[in-house]
């Protein structure tokens, strides 16, 4: 009796167990395929709205440091009044929640992403836009370049990525800039009035200075760089057109970048820096990129290499210190070869997904979003609130676009589900900051080509892994060349370079980017 | 003879001790240094050199990170489900392991073959994802509790656990006419405190810093856990702010780094505070005298 009353206890508490280890994630095997279309709030569950009501998307974005979590403040209500569309916001914990939705199926009404663009530009997961603009919004126009970069094989797009502008935008708008994330160098005024004032209109001016300066104070580090920014600004002067790991073109062939003739002078340059003894050996073994501000504000260092605003945010920090010195950025152009090649093609771009429960007003929402008005609305906020238009052609803000805590809480910026590189590059247009000029010398000296930002490698490919290869060995190889200890030590470790990536693979991954560059090239015509 | 036989102990003592407070040192010292750096001015602390107490104080940090009523509701769910999930988890992986603690069960060997091959297999995310979904678990609360009642590697542990106790014990409570269920509650429950104990605060510990789910498997924002919106703080953090930006509010004094450690001690101080409750719990022997004869 007391067996079979234990038994029954047993049982039941081992019915139990089985059924709740199923939720335990433990046994995968008991999944049942999902009904279709089940109630999910991501996925939005919602019916669509009634005409003239306002109606709400689901929009999931994949970045997980987005500033801006829900829909609300001046700018969002504004595009709202608008569109009709209120948004109802995730932003992504990890990169790996989206690549989760996609394989379960459980996809938002929109999703703005800049990772997974490939991945979404799929007609099993996303409409495409041309079928959407042909169908509910055909005046919806949109330029060949823009169309060019994002069609895919299929023949359709199904996004426009962001903050891109072709080079003829660029042109035609003197007041768009673009961004912080250009290369510069600062240096301190007070000491370049002790030298008196020398002029530094090319890089061996600059080398000249950097020798008085190690004369005259020998206790300074005479040009101290941030981890993240060694190259770019003299790679520029040279005329390289790309970074060290990137592609470059010559009559219609493209070539990688370490093969380059000038990429030679630029390493013997950065050699010579080294043997002078105008830069510091362990400048390349910064592991943290506050050393080198610290170098700059704390006054241990004449020349700081790091973006175009180094300057401006220098010297906010020396004036919170109290210091007594300041810095001034040197021009961005130093050198008749100077150009800088921008092969960008955007950040992020918004895909109307399959489970979409209004394709109608999502398009129609990143019609308005692509307008003159949407564009302005996003970037700058309400214009008379926030901004007024200059009749020159720039807006003239009544806050600081560098206030990150004004800019967010209004909404400013960040709603740029489709937006492009010259509304947002006038942002960078604040006349009385230095960070201006440094991006208006570099505008003098660019070139668009868009064409060889489509050299990508696919995850998993055998290219990607030649290439990964090859990067990672030039990193540890450009420190030899650097602090080799004579020319002919530099040149021999550079051709060991060379060497080494031919033995990787080099000619194999070049012979695939010219076959890929020749297809792309193809969809600008 | 006996005094130097002191002496060395005293020596081998000393050294004993000066090498477990060095240890201790090392263990406490991070903690020390989050808590210190939470407190004092984050532009400040970039600069370097605070090691033993705030050289700028400041409780702005602190401001910052609770200037949001979000953290009151995503503070009582954790809460909700530490206690739940805890108490929920105890029972069943307690019930569970009793049953199977049986010697004489049927088909034990299978029992505890698909336990065993649970623990070390699951199907991955994406399949657990379906699973919750065809159970209706997505975005609620119960997806917090129900998966985590039956945790194999406990259940395997409470086993061995319950298979210590003396059989006399549930003999002479069948003898005065007691059944199992009582015998369960009454009497194997309150002998079993230190696995109980140690359960509890594996269980509470681990529902109380769970971030995942929450992320994955729930969009309501009433649901969004103290964990979460710690993780939601770090991410933002890493904002790419242009650097006018950044050098303007590290001028108002909180950073990445300061906002990054507050959020750190906020979420270890509840559970150090538990901690030594529980400490008492883990104290074997106690079943000695439970068995007269």
């Amino acid at each position: 009796m007391n067996k079979s009353r234990s038994f029954k206890i047993v049982a039941a508490a081992l019915s139990m167990a089985v059924v709740l280890s199923a939720c335990g994630g433990n046994g995968g095997n008991t999944a049942q395929p999902a009904p279709s279309g089940s109630p999910d709030a991501a996925a939005g569950g919602n019916a669509p709205a009634k005409p003239g009501q306002v109606k709400e998307l689901s929009l999931f974005i994949d970045a997980s440091w987005y500033p801006v979590t829900e829909w609300k403040g001046p700018v969002a209500d504004m595009i709202t009044e608008k569109t009709g569309v209120k948004l109802k916001v995730t932003v992504a914990t990890d990169d790996k929640q989206l690549p989760l939705m996609i394989a379960s199926g459980d996809l938002p009404d929109l999703v703005f992403t800049s990772s997974n663009v490939d991945r979404l530009s799929d007609s099993k997961l996303s409409y495409s836009w041309n079928e959407l603009i042909e169908k509910y919004a055909p005046d919806f126009k949109i330029d060949k370049t823009r169309i060019a970069i994002h069609t895919m094989d299929d023949g359709n797009f199904y996004t426009v990525r962001n903050s891109f502008a072709t080079q003829e935008e660029m042109k035609n708008s003197k007041y768009s800039l673009g961004s912080d994330g250009n290369p510069g160098i600062a240096v301190r005024e007070d000491i370049l009035k002790e030298l008196g004032n020398p002029p530094i209109k090319t890089l061996d001016d600059f080398v000249k200075v950097l020798g008085m300066v190690k004369e005259k104070y020998p206790e300074m580090v005479p040009l101290i760089m941030d981890k993240d920014w060694i190259e770019q600004y003299f790679l520029a002067q040279f005329g390289t057109e790309t970074l060290l790991d990137g592609w470059y073109e010559q009559d219609g062939k493209v070539e990688y970048a370490i093969r380059q003739p000038k990429m030679l002078d630029f390493f013997k340059f950065m050699n010579s820096l080294y043997r002078n003894g105008y830069i510091l050996a362990e400048n390349f073994a910064l592991a943290n990129d506050q050393i080198d501000d610290q170098y700059a504000t704390g006054g241990k260092a004449f020349a700081h290499s790091h973006t175009v605003s180094t300057a401006d945010t220098d010297n906010i920090k020396i004036k919170s210190n109290q210091g007594n010195f300041s810095f001034k950025m040197l021009p961005s152009v130093l050198s008749k070869d100077a150009k800088v090649v921008s092969s960008g093609l955007g950040f992020s771009g918004t895909f109307i997904t399959k489970k979409n429960k209004d394709p109608e007003a999502s398009i129609k929402f990143i019609q308005y979003l692509a307008s003159d008005e949407g564009k302005k609305l996003t970037m700058f906020g309400v214009e008379g609130v926030h901004w007024t238009w200059n009749e020159e052609g720039h807006p003239d803000f009544k806050y600081n676009p560098s206030d990150a805590d004004f800019v967010n809480s209004n909404g400013i910026k960040w709603w740029y589900l489709y937006n492009d590189g010259v509304t947002e590059g006038m942002l960078s247009y604040v006349p009385e900051l230095q960070k201006t000029q440094a991006l208006m010398d570099l505008k003098s000296i660019r070139i668009y080509k868009p064409e060889i930002g489509l050299i990508q490698t696919q995850p998993d490919s055998q290219e990607k892994t030649i290439k990964t290869k090859i990067d990672e060995m030039v990193k540890n190889e450009k420190v030899k060349i650097y602090l080799a200890e004579s020319e002919e030590a530099a040149v021999a470790a550079y051709e060991n370079m060379l060497k080494n990536a031919e033995n990787i693979g080099l000619q194999k991954l070049t012979d695939w980017a010219n076959a890929t560059y020749q297809k792309k090239k193809e969809l600008f015509k | 003879m006996l005094k130097s036989q002191r002496q060395k102990d005293f020596v081998f003592d000393s050294v004993i001790y000066v090498v477990l407070f060095i240890i201790m040192l090392t263990m406490l010292y991070p903690f020390y240094y989050v808590l210190i750096a939470s407190f004092n001015k984050g532009s400040d602390s970039l600069l370097g050199g605070v090691y033993l107490w705030p050289r700028n104080f400041t409780l702005e940090n602190y401001r910052v990170f609770m200037d949001d009523p979000k953290w009151v509701k995503a503070f009582l769910v954790s809460v909700l489900r530490t206690v739940s999930g805890t108490l929920l988890g105890l029972l069943l992986t307690s019930i569970v392991a009793y049953g199977l603690s049986h010697r004489d069960l049927l088909f034990s060997k299978v029992y505890f073959t698909v336990i065993v091959f649970a623990m070390y297999f699951s199907g991955g995310l994406i399949p657990y994802y379906v699973v919750l979904r065809s159970l209706g678990l997505l975005n609620s609360f119960a997806v917090y509790i129900i998966p985590s009642m039956l945790s194999t590697f406990f259940l395997l542990i409470a086993i061995s656990f319950f298979r210590e106790i003396p059989a006399e014990l549930k003999e002479s409570a069948h003898i005065d006419g007691a059944g199992e269920l009582t015998i369960f509650f009454r009497i194997i429950l309150p002998v079993s405190t230190p696995v109980l104990a140690t359960m509890a605060l594996f269980m509470g510990v681990g529902q109380w810093n769970s971030w995942l789910d929450s992320a994955y498997f729930v969009q309501s924002e009433e649901l969004r856990t103290l964990a979460f919106r710690m993780m939601e703080v770090i991410n933002k953090s890493n904002s790419p702010m242009d650097s006018l930006a950044v050098a303007n509010s590290a001028s108002a004094g909180v950073t990445s780094f300061s906002l990054q450690v507050t959020s750190m001690v906020v979420s270890i101080v509840p559970i150090i505070c538990v901690y030594p409750f529980l400490q008492k719990y883990f104290v074997s022997g106690i079943m000695l005298g439970s068995v007269k004869g």
